[in-house]
């Protein structure tokens, strides 16, 4: 019997654990990667040591397909690791999380294949890979070089794991509905019984029923707060509300809402929020220490 | 000061292994070749000599010998010269002495009163400069040249300041005694690395560490671990092993030197597998197919034997793990992540072919161009398209334009930007035209249409093919010429090195076009008509001018337009030409002359006839007597072009009749209506060189009376006018 879907989550867990991580527990805001967790982007501005791993829920709205693509998710989970600064030989402690997992790196291709990252909504790039386990990228692999337009020193490494990817191969599952997230004797729960119909609902949420004009005046309003958030140095809520901005303009992407020009003029438009928190982040005296 | 060489040297071997987190395939290369350039500046700056450099490399290590290298640099001598003698010396009861001037030199120098003489009025003082050991100055000088390699997107790790391509894992450098073979570690300390004489396997399946104990003992230890560190072999094992995988279900790889170099660069001990995938998926054209398989996974796709077109359903993957007990895991994996790919690219298909290319016309409206949306471009390249088949038709041509031909190239103008509206080519941007082409075939356009679409962006990189047909010519050419004006627009004119939009590339392209294909047109005309008949150009510079708060931006009128398009087309010819025609001094006469775009066919033929003409024994008295002629004219002062009228009452020489006789003949074989052929000789230019010659031997151009000055002036002005359509001469008489 392969590992359950959640019994990886424990594995990575304790591995994580082991490497001195803390393990968070996951934001309550909605982000597209697990990298706009204030955990990873806030974090990594304090330049000081800092490890944590957790699983993160991410959503996409343009990606939903209505629970009818075994590939294809709206909402899926990521698992994030940051390590500041990177470990010596961090690919070789990333290369024994897999093995924590029963992949046997012997028997399998793994391979470094050059990815590098940048979020231009987040003003943050790093240099990396896109980790490839025969063929498959299973985890993107990143030194970041700078966050909110600001260098991020010493450089830390972020790891991020697509968990569903990871899981089908280790099941040998063909789509992402079929995994097994728990296995009690001959109770069998699938990641489908759990999370088909909010693929199902929030897809043609996403796609048919949300409201454009709602959406833009909440934009309008997540803007105006993540603003006053900053102008009173409190990082941390306007940071929230950089968050709310990305996904709302995600809602409207999805609605086809937004043309060419439009959305370059989105996301310079969060890009500049995020980069005004982060710089009331750096500067401001109430950091979580 | 002189120098000396001497003291023989010992020889060494330095031997020096980067170990980096594995290097981007594309970096690898250009990232060694700055190392080892920079290592062999060094030494030969330090005057070391050695016999060989070699330089060999993996995504994960960097690896350099320089074998036979002197161990030290040699000892120098030096003579120095001290203070004069007078200064220098002193006589004190009876006895010469030095002076403190003269200690004072040889304490400088480091040296003793005994090593002082005097010579010729001065001090003099010889010193050896001892040579410094290339031990020491590999050690000083290596961590510099990694800190400066420059390239693309490098990065910090931990708590460097240093900048790398990836982290440095390791560093093994030594210096191997050639004779004694003796060892000794070369000290390199970069950020947090210590060099040393240990080397490192293969990330997952080597040895942790071993040591080296030279260049052979290396790579043998590297081959145990299936790692072939020379690029070259590791390309000529991809090669092989895929053709060999592919003839055992009778298919070629399809392996294109692109595709070889990037996949060289991720693996450092390559295995070949071949992966099976099923046929259901070929029906996806097979350029989408195939590129799914090369863009995404870096698959190398397999085609029939009998027809490379013909795509079977196979690929190799080159792992990078060469135990045999992975291959079946490995296979299997494979064989798992391409299928979403081709399944997405099924739907996008299914999803495309649902709306045909004409009803996606008004769609293009959403897109941007650089003057207007996509939706006004495509109408544009319709009537462009339609202006140059008018000029093409004006002229006689080689290629034969029969009826349909005008129909179906308009309508190909017209639907060759649609495809930027199917998913397909968001998918793949580089598929673009190919996608439409392969969609009006599906759809059931005629088939030129079909292909005047796939073929209109070509050549797409330099050397790239030419567009096939002549459909796919006239669009390929418009398409180019508007991307240029429609960038001078917005104030796009390439710069320097910079030309983000490949502006250059274009030009040549569509240059090149014309001139291969010999089409016979006006361009500058053409281009003036363009121009003129779509005012959207100057509207949309103009709005840009008025709108932009610097006053850096040029407000363009119709006629600046006109004169940047053609000027920057001109300065292509150099390059287009150079490709066709190797005598660049004959390419460089023959463009410099007046309004060249007008006359693209001409001058491509008189290129080839005067490079022939080069090897006639009369060539150079024909340059020189048109060199002559244009430099006569060129001194004219208040020359008036209004009347150039000869009056046949003012020829007094019997020269000067004869010179308006060879104008008149001339004019009818040199005329400025450029023909198809050629219509001149070699013998229409030697015939000249005798009445030329003669007329300036036997009359003075400037004569004292006014009219037969002027007279004269046109006689040369007239005659000139012929040749100097042809070719500078003036640069041609003395090569």
């Amino acid at each position: 019997m392969s590992l359950s879907f959640q019994e990886i989550l424990f594995r990575l867990n304790k591995f994580w654990s082991d490497q001195g991580c803390i393990i968070m527990q996951p934001y309550d805001t909605e982000k597209g990667a697990s990298t706009m967790n204030p955990a990873t982007f806030l974090r990594v501005l304090d330049n000081k040591p800092w490890k944590m791993a957790c699983i993160e829920p991410c959503r996409r709205p343009t990606d939903g397909r209505y629970g009818d693509n075994p590939n294809r998710l709206q909402h899926y989970f990521q698992y994030q690791v940051i390590m500041q600064p990177n470990p010596k030989y961090s690919q070789d402690i990333y290369i024994d999380s897999l093995k924590a997992l029963g992949i046997d790196p012997k028997e399998n291709d793994i391979r470094f294949v050059e990815d590098n990252w940048e979020s231009p909504t987040l003003g943050a790039w790093g240099c990396g890979w896109e980790v490839w386990l025969n063929g498959m990228e299973v985890t993107q692999f990143t030194y970041f070089q700078q966050a909110g337009g600001i260098e991020v020193k010493p450089v830390a490494v972020e790891l991020t794991y697509g968990i569903e990817r990871l899981a089908m191969y280790i099941q040998n599952c063909d789509s992402v509905f079929d995994l097994v997230w728990l296995e009690d004797n001959d109770r069998k729960i699938l990641y489908g019984d759990i999370y088909h119909p909010n693929e199902v609902e929030q897809s043609t949420y996403n796609f048919e029923v949300s409201n454009i004009s709602n959406l833009q005046k909440l934009y309008e309003i997540y803007k105006d707060e993540a603003k006053s958030c900053s102008e009173k140095e409190l990082a941390i809520p306007a940071y929230d509300y950089v968050l709310k901005c990305s996904h709302t303009f995600n809602l409207l992407d999805a609605r086809g809402a937004i043309s060419k020009d439009e959305r370059q003029r989105y996301i310079l438009d969060i890009r500049s929020l995020a980069e005004k928190t982060a710089k009331t982040y750096v500067a401001c005296p109430q950091k979580l220490s | 000061m002189t120098v000396k060489e001497e003291n023989k040297l010992e020889k060494c071997h330095f031997l020096l292994e980067i170990g980096v987190e594995e290097i981007p395939s594309a970096l690898i290369e250009g990232i060694a070749d700055y190392i080892e350039d920079e290592i062999k500046k060094v030494l030969q700056e330090n005057k070391l000599s050695f016999k060989e450099s070699i330089k060999l490399n993996s995504p994960r290590r960097l690896f350099f010998e320089i074998k036979e290298l002197d161990s030290a640099s040699a000892d120098e001598e030096l003579i120095l010269r001290g203070p004069p003698e007078k200064i220098a010396v002193e006589e004190k009861d009876g006895e010469k002495k030095f002076t403190q001037a003269a200690l004072g030199f040889a304490k400088k120098n480091d040296l003793a009163e005994k090593d002082l003489e005097i010579k010729d009025g001065y001090v003099y003082a010889s010193t050896i400069k001892k040579g410094k050991a290339s031990k020491e100055i590999l050690e000083a000088v290596i961590p510099e040249i990694i800190k400066k390699t420059p390239g693309k997107r490098f990065m910090r790790w931990a708590d460097t300041d240093a900048k790398f391509t990836r982290p440095i894992e390791w560093i093994n450098a030594s210096l191997i005694n050639a004779k004694s073979l003796e060892k000794e570690l070369v000290e390199i300390s970069f950020e947090d690395i210590k060099s040393s004489d240990l080397s490192f396997g293969h990330r997952i399946y080597g040895k942790n560490s071993f040591q080296v104990s030279d260049q052979k003992d290396y790579l043998a230890k590297l081959a145990e671990e299936s790692i072939i560190l020379d690029p070259q072999e590791r390309k000529n094992y991809i090669r092989k092993a895929s053709t060999q995988l592919a003839e055992t279900v009778k298919g070629v790889p399809l392996i294109d030197a692109d595709l070889l170099d990037e996949i060289c660069g991720l693996v450092e001990s390559p295995k070949a597998i071949l992966c099976e995938f099923s046929k259901d998926y070929l029906e996806v054209p097979g350029l989408v197919l195939s590129t799914v398989m090369k863009v995404h996974q870096r698959y190398i796709p397999v085609a029939s034997e009998k027809n490379h077109e013909e795509l079977l359903p196979y690929f190799i993957v080159i792992s990078n793990n060469p135990e045999a007990s992975a291959e079946e895991n490995i296979k299997k994996g494979n064989e798992k992540v391409i299928i979403p790919r081709f399944e997405d690219a099924m739907f996008f298909l299914k999803e495309d072919n649902k709306i045909k290319l004409d009803e996606r016309l008004s769609r293009l409206e959403k897109i941007n161009f650089q003057v207007g949306n996509m939706k006004e471009k495509a109408f544009r390249l319709e009537r462009l398209a339609e202006l140059f088949i008018s000029e093409l038709k004006s002229k006689e041509q080689k290629v034969e334009i029969d009826q349909g031909f005008e129909e179906s190239c308009k309508q190909a103008a017209k639907l060759a930007k649609c495809d930027l509206d199917t998913q397909l080519v968001f998918e793949f941007t580089e598929l673009q035209g190919e996608i439409g082409g392969i969609y009006a075939a599906r759809q059931s356009y005629p088939s030129d249409v079909a292909k005047a679409i796939s073929e209109h962006y070509r050549p797409r990189f330099a050397n790239d093919e030419e567009p096939e047909s002549l459909a796919g010519k006239v669009i390929a050419i418009v398409d180019k010429l508007d991307n240029l004006i429609a960038n001078f627009a917005i104030g796009k004119v390439p710069k320097g090195s910079a030309d983000p939009f490949a502006l250059r590339r274009q030009a040549n392209g569509l240059l090149g076009i014309i001139v291969h294909s010999q089409l016979n047109i006006d361009l500058e005309s053409l281009i003036k008509t363009i121009i003129h008949s779509n005012p959207i150009y100057v509207e949309t510079n103009n709005k840009i001018a008025d709108e932009a708060k610097e006053k850096k931006f040029k407000k363009l009128t119709t006629e600046d337009f006109c004169e940047t398009t053609i000027n920057f087309l001109e300065q292509r010819l150099d390059f287009v030409f150079a490709i066709y025609h190797s005598k660049n001094h004959i390419n460089k006469a023959v463009i410099e002359t007046n309004s060249p775009l007008k006359k693209l066919q001409f001058m491509y033929n008189s290129i080839h006839l005067l490079s022939g003409f080069e090897e006639n024994s009369d060539y150079t008295n024909f340059t020189q007597a048109a060199a002559r002629l244009a430099s006569m004219t060129a001194s004219f002062k208040d020359f008036s072009e209004e009347d150039l009228s000869i009056n046949d009452s003012l020829l007094k020489d019997e020269s000067e009749t004869e010179l308006k006789k060879l104008t008149d003949k001339l004019s009818k074989i040199l005329v400025n209506d450029y023909k198809l052929e050629i219509s001149f000789t070699e013998k229409d230019l030697t015939g000249a060189i005798t009445t030329i010659n003669k007329f300036f031997d036997n009359v003075l151009v400037n004569d004292e009376d006014a009219a037969i000055k002027k007279n004269r002036q046109n006689l040369v002005y007239n005659l000139n006018k012929l040749f100097a359509g042809i070719a500078d001469f003036g640069q041609l008489k003395n090569i």
